[in-house]
């Protein structure tokens, strides 16, 4: 907060402080995509008067309207959905004259709260924070802590391609959904991204805004006939797929109505999509990159998604190995991050690749830790465990490798769940009679993300020394790590 | 530390047969709640307030009298006395609550460390977490009003971990606030980030 006047709140009161504006001026100088029209930053902007104050700030891109001005359409779409009977009455009365006249006054309307929304929204980056101000009638002012930050990304949707603009997320921690800046023009979006994580990693004030985009290394890219075969390889695409065609045949065997069959089929087909197509085109094209600004996760087809992860945000990493992926030594490979709830569609780091290939991006995302060494690490449970789990037991494990809890379950899926140390919010020891009875216990360690690494059915004694240890371990592995601000490290992973 | 081997294991107090209370996860002896110091200069672990007894019990009468008491008149004046004993079942019931809160009451212990918080409860389904004190996001103070007849307040300490179960009943006013105040300190002094 010091040095810059922007972040020490100057008086932005009563009339907005046009010309002096400190808090415009630095913004501005920022985000200047000379060759993008649409970045009138000025501070002085006020408009005229019969539009409501501006916030002060970094405006959106003027395509923003047309994206909200959709929303009135949608609303009264949704209403002739949720009361088709109705709206077929409706539509049978209405007339050419009629339908002319009422869009004629929806569509200025729909038109005018677009721009008004646009009007009422604005950004502005300090030294610590981004605000971001929204709302025309209910004011919202979000002041996101950049060193909270826990991702960034940036998404193209395909009609956001079209137009040349893009979305900005952010990852905090605590909050429900992600804070977007929707749109921006594409190479402001890559600037913005570039300063904030510039100032997030600690970078000097004056420096950050001309940083500009950190170099990147390309660490692994999925090929597409590998994304496809990796597919087809699930279990699960198949299952939903026998279930596609089996359960509405047997319905309209036993209903004849077409309704159930439907309504039936209407979901089992999107989740089969989901599991398979769906699949293919959101991770098409992954590409894991480094740079000192964190890991870059970039993919799509239709819709470029591009996330960039800042060093020491990952909290666990889960390892999964279906059955028929074996014989090939492919892996997937999850993200748990704070912030994003624990959604295991979220947080994918590698989609399908060997496991050397896999292991070099691991080690690279968990510093000072051997992958081969942690997902060798597990031991088994004791014998008598399968009075308590007479199969499923076969699939735990739990072991401890350097600077990772290590927990492991499932038998047709092996999943691996790898917990840094410095990571563990707490550690749970549980035991219910039964167990005890077979001298036995679980440890739980909790995770930020929300999740919870489990090492089921451990010996008692083991277990109990375990929470032990693992408390000491957690202490001592936060003392090493990194600080939030990951380029004023003395000893900063990257310069 | 990290080495890859668990660290050897404590020499488990009383032993690994399932006392209700000795077999905290402390391999400084096994203290009984509420007691004194349990090694030399070692911290204490330390019990809940006797009053959440009766706090509990009266709740446990407040669920189960009136549905003893209808199961008694109803079928009685309907079906005939005999079939009074149905009042039996919650009465039973009351009954090993009864004793059961009790075993309950002495299962909760909590001990301060250097740099964590043990809590430790439960008698059939044993549980102990351990929250660092730089990992507490949060801590707070709870007293409703049956509470506060029986001169309680709970304390529930948040993390960053939704999953994070760490709470204690059945602390007096002054201890309660002693231990917000001591953990948010500890907190701040140990503090870490995500």
């Amino acid at each position: 907060m010091t040095g810059d006047p922007a972040a020490g709140g100057p008086p932005r009161t009563d009339t907005g402080t046009p010309a002096t504006g400190p808090t415009g001026a630095p913004a501005a100088k920022t985000t200047g995509a000379p060759a993008d029209p649409a970045e009138n930053t000025a501070p002085a902007d006020r408009g005229p008067r019969f539009l409501p104050r501006r916030p002060e700030g970094n405006r959106l891109h003027p395509v923003t309207p047309w994206r909200r001005a959709w929303a009135p359409l949608a609303g009264l779409l949704a209403f002739a959905m949720h009361d088709l009977d109705r709206a077929r009455e409706w539509s049978e009365q209405l007339t050419a004259v009629w339908a002319a006249l009422g869009l004629a006054v929806l569509l200025p309307v729909a038109a005018g709260y677009g721009f008004l929304s646009w009007w009422c929204t604005s950004y502005l980056v300090t030294d610590t924070e981004l605000r971001i101000r929204t709302g025309l009638l209910f004011r919202r002012t979000a002041h996101i802590r950049l060193d909270r930050v826990q991702a960034i990304d940036i998404s193209r949707p395909l009609p956001a391609r079209i137009a040349g603009v893009a979305k900005l997320k952010l990852d905090v921690v605590g909050t429900e959904d992600k804070d977007e800046l929707a749109y921006l023009g594409e190479r402001q979006a890559v600037a913005l991204r570039a300063e904030l994580l510039a100032r997030a990693a600690g970078i000097a004030p004056d420096a950050a805004p001309e940083a500009g985009e950190a170099p990147a290394r390309e660490l692994l890219r999925v090929p597409p006939r590998t994304l496809v075969v990796s597919v087809l390889l699930r279990g699960a695409v198949w299952g939903t797929l026998a279930a596609l065609l089996l359960v509405p045949t047997l319905l309209w065997l036993a209903t004849e109505s077409v309704w159930t069959v439907l309504a039936t089929a209407l979901p089992l087909a999107g989740g089969c999509w989901a599991a398979s197509g769906g699949r293919v085109v959101r991770e098409f094209d992954w590409t894991v990159a480094e740079s000192p600004d964190g890991l870059r996760l970039d993919a799509g087809l239709l819709d470029r998604q591009h996330a960039t992860v800042p060093p020491g945000r990952v909290q666990a990493v889960r390892i999964a190995q279906p059955l028929l992926w074996r014989r090939r030594d492919w892996v997937r490979v999850d993200l748990e991050i704070a912030g994003t709830g624990g959604g295991t569609g979220d947080g994918v780091l590698v989609p399908v690749a060997t496991w050397p290939e896999a292991a070099a991006v691991l080690a690279r995302v968990l510093p000072g830790v051997d992958p081969d060494a942690a997902l060798a690490a597990w031991t088994p449970v004791p014998r008598r465990a399968r009075w308590c789990a007479p199969v499923v037991r076969r699939g735990y494990g739990h072991g401890v490798a350097q600077g990772v809890f290590v927990a492991r379950q499932g038998l047709l899926t092996r999943q691996t769940t790898l917990v840094p140390h410095a990571k563990v919010q707490s550690v749970r020891f549980a035991q219910g009679p039964w167990e005890r009875r077979h001298r036995l216990a679980d440890v739980y360690v909790d995770l930020g993300a929300g999740g919870t690494a489990r090492a089921r059915l451990r010996d008692q004694d083991e277990a109990l020394a375990l929470l032990r240890a693992q408390a000491d371990r957690s202490r001592t592995g936060r003392r090493s790590a990194l600080p939030e601000r990951w380029l004023t490290a003395p000893d900063g992973s990257a310069g | 530390m990290t080495d890859p081997t668990p660290a050897p294991p404590a020499p488990p107090g009383s032993g690994q047969h399932a006392t209700p209370h000795g077999t905290g996860p402390h391999g400084t002896g096994s203290a009984e709640p509420g007691t004194g110091p349990a090694g030399p200069d070692g911290p204490a672990w330390r019990g809940v307030e006797r009053a959440l007894l009766p706090l509990r019990r009266c709740v446990l009468l407040a669920w189960l009298l009136p549905p003893a008491a209808a199961a008694g008149v109803v079928p009685a004046l309907t079906a005939g006395p005999v079939w009074a004993l149905c009042a039996l079942l919650p009465l039973a019931a009351a009954g090993w609550g009864w004793g059961a809160l009790a075993r309950n009451w002495r299962s909760w212990r909590y001990l301060e460390r250097a740099d964590d918080l043990l809590i430790s409860r439960g008698v059939l389904w044993r549980e102990t977490t351990v929250v660092p004190y730089g990992r507490m996001q949060l801590v707070e103070v709870t007293s409703g009003p049956l509470e506060r007849r029986f001169g309680l307040a709970s304390l529930q300490l948040h993390t960053a971990a939704a999953t994070t179960d760490a709470g204690i009943p059945g602390l007096t006013p002054a201890e309660a606030e002693r231990l917000r105040d001591r953990l948010t300190e500890l907190g701040e002094a140990r503090s870490a980030g995500l």
